[in-house]
């Protein structure tokens, strides 16, 4: 059957039949159209989430490893700026072990000078300016 | 074995010669996937129909059993290779439609068969598809009953039309391999279990097939059931271990996207919380260096300061105190800082300090007896201040030993305050002496390392007091003293005499001394002692003698 055939060659083509040689083989052409379409675009979506899964899959490989990456710099940032707080730290306590003492020093001196000075004022010839100006270096 | 030849020919001239609408064979291969598999899904729908199966089963199993199924074979054969094949169910029919009846002539085979398809031909589509699915059916049926003559009967032909078949198979099932996974589901209800039975091996057999088809004659029926051959068996085993394969690759697969994920948040976490930390320890850091700066200013103004107070204290008072002041803060253990520096830069203000001290001594040291041992304990204190001065211990401890030095000080003169206004000109002539006694005890401490000059008469006559210790007590004063007394005695006019007389006699005395010394050293004890006790009773004559003369002269 030529005719059938043709009718038929002529679906497969993916075309509507332009001989409509029977109705209901061209309403059967068109569902296997649809259903050619249909199953094309079922492919196509699967594909695509297949390609989104694997684009997913390695986006968090990648992010897992930067994250590592990431991770151990800030450990040895800890570290250095650990060492370095430390030693400050202790230099700190140094100094104000040593202001300490100092301060204590200059307060004794103080008073030493502060008790020459009331004691020996009946005697000594001191000019009002230096013992003002005694006084004023000594910080009382 | 005619059946063998005539269907290795037709199938071959099948092979041979597609005449297909649609042309090259890529296209057909491009379209097979969908195609076939929808013509074979729209065959199996049809199926399904009550009426076609029914009429499609009838003829085709009724068919199938005719004992003139040689033809049939053929044409099964030649039609269940086309479908499978790169060709649609439809167009192959057709094509095996029109090839057939164009080589109706050509096949040797029964021309009843011939006949027989020729006839079957309808017209209308539906008695076609009714037709194409008696066909269909018929094949299967067919192959069925070929596979199981083919093991049943153990000819030599056998093997190779088996093998033949199952090549033919083979390539079929090779082009269908891409439609194995999209194709359609082999678990079709409807399908009669020769139909399942083509269906299966096409999508079941890979290249291990090949393999497998020299073993599937040997092997016996499986345990399976009657419809699956053992050939058929093995592929349904192989495609159920396929599939179990598969799910377990997505679940391996899934499995480690979840993990990914878990690791994901895991280090997420982990670096937010070391974050954390990092600024926290940053900010401590930041704090204690602000504080560190802080500190190193604070002592350096703590310096000066305590600088500028050790000045004036040595200004103050009389005191050399060995102020030694704190080292650098690298360097704990640096040199201590030796009083001299500072006592020879302070030495113009030493003969003040010293008046000074000596108003103290004066003031604090009143008229009670308890001044005596007041100034006692100063001197105590004074000696304590020199020793530490001496000594050039550790850093640490000196300034605390100044301190309590200088505590003692302070309490002295507070306690003796009090007694500040109480009799200064009656504590004088005690004092002075007391003075006198305190001074050469401490000058010879200190003086020693002084080198500065003196300008006050007080410390020439204290220096002078030095070296006239060694003159039996008399002071260069004291000597002074007896001269003006011995002048107004014995006259002015003769005072140049005496004095010559008494010059003589000082170096006499002195070139005795001298001698005296020597002739210790060198002769016998005995020589020096006369000459000794000679030159002694020489030199007092000698003195006596001047003076008289003197007194005489006067």
């Amino acid at each position: 059957m030529a005719s059938s055939s043709g009718t038929w060659s002529g679906s497969m083509t993916s075309s509507t039949p332009q001989n409509s040689g029977s109705s209901v083989e061209v309403l059967q052409a068109q569902m296997d159209e649809r259903k050619r379409k249909r199953m094309d675009s079922n492919r196509e979506s699967a594909r695509r989430s297949r390609m989104k899964r694997q684009k997913h899959l390695d986006d968090l490989v990648t992010l897992v490893g930067e994250l590592r990456k990431e991770n151990q710099q800030i450990v040895t940032d800890l570290d250095t700026i650990y060492q370095n707080y430390i030693r400050v730290a202790a230099e700190n306590s140094i100094l104000q072990a040593q202001a300490d003492e100092l301060t204590h020093w200059l307060q004794s001196l103080n008073e030493i000078i502060w008790f020459l000075l009331t004691n020996s004022s009946a005697t000594q010839t001191y000019s009002l300016s230096d013992v003002t100006s005694i006084l004023t270096s000594s910080e009382y | 074995m005619d059946k063998v030849f005539s269907v290795d020919e037709i199938s071959d001239q099948f092979w041979s010669s597609p005449q297909l609408p649609l042309g090259s064979p890529g296209e057909r291969s491009t379209m097979s996937r969908s195609e076939s598999e929808w013509a074979f899904q729209r065959f199996l729908r049809e199926q399904a129909s009550p009426k076609a199966k029914a009429a499609a089963s009838n003829s085709s199993w009724t068919r199938g059993r005719v004992e003139d199924n040689d033809a049939m074979e053929i044409k099964g054969e030649g039609q269940i290779q086309k479908p499978f094949s790169a060709n649609n169910v439809n167009i192959n029919v057709n094509n095996n439609n029109n090839n057939k009846s164009a080589r109706e002539s050509k096949i040797i085979a029964n021309p009843r068969a011939l006949s027989v398809a020729t006839e079957n031909i309808p017209v209308d589509s539906e008695e076609y598809q009714a037709f194409l699915k008696s066909r269909l059916n018929l094949a299967c049926a067919a192959v069925a009953l070929s596979r199981a003559s083919y093991v049943l009967s153990q000819e030599e032909a056998q093997p190779r039309s088996h093998g033949s078949s199952k090549e033919g198979l083979h390539e079929i099932s090779k082009s269908q391999d891409k439609n194995a996974g999209d194709g359609a589901a082999p678990g079709n209800h409807s399908v009669s279990a020769v139909q399942r039975k083509t269906g299966i091996p096409v999508r079941s057999t890979s290249g291990s097939s090949r393999e497998q088809s020299d073993d599937d004659e040997a092997e016996g029926e499986t345990a399976t059931t009657e419809n699956l051959d053992p050939a058929d068996a093995k592929r349904v085993r192989r495609m159920l271990s396929n599939r179990e394969s598969a799910r377990r690759s997505r679940r391996r697969k899934q499995a480690h996207l979840t993990e990914l994920e878990t690791q994901v948040s895991q280090l997420r976490a982990e670096n937010s919380s070391l974050l954390k930390q990092l600024s926290e320890i940053s900010q401590k850091f930041n704090e204690a260096a602000v504080d560190n700066r802080v500190l190193k200013a604070d002592v350096e103004t703590l310096r000066a300061k305590v600088k500028m107070a050790e000045e004036t204290v040595q200004r103050l008072t009389g005191l050399n105190p060995p102020f030694q002041t704190m080292s650098e803060m690298p360097s704990l253990g640096t040199p201590p800082f030796e009083g001299s520096p500072s006592d020879a830069s302070t030495g113009a203000a030493v003969p003040v300090r010293d008046d000074q001290r000596n108003h103290l001594y004066q003031a604090n040291s009143n008229s009670t007896v308890s001044s005596l041992q007041r100034v006692a304990s100063l001197e105590h204190l004074q000696k304590r201040i020199g020793v530490a001065h001496h000594r050039h211990g550790n850093l640490k401890k000196n300034p605390r030993r100044k301190e309590k030095a200088v505590a003692e000080t302070m309490e002295i003169s507070s306690s003796l305050r009090p007694r500040l206004p109480s009799l200064p000109f009656c504590a004088s002539p005690s004092t002075f002496f007391s003075n006198r006694i305190e001074t050469p005890a401490v000058y010879g401490i200190r003086r020693r390392r002084n080198s500065g000059s003196f300008s006050r008469s007080g410390e020439y006559r204290a220096r002078r007091g030095l070296a006239c210790n060694a003159l039996f007590g008399l002071g260069v004063p004291e000597l002074v003293v007896i001269a003006g007394v011995a002048a107004l005695v014995f006259g002015p006019k003769q005072l140049p005499e005496i004095g010559r007389s008494i010059g003589k006699t000082v170096k006499s005395f002195q070139q005795a001394a001298k001698e005296f010394e020597s002739e210790l050293k060198k002769e016998p004890e005995s020589i020096t002692e006369s000459s000794a006790q000679e030159s002694e009773a020489d030199s007092p004559d000698k003195k006596d003698e001047s003076v008289p003369s003197a007194k005489e002269s006067a």
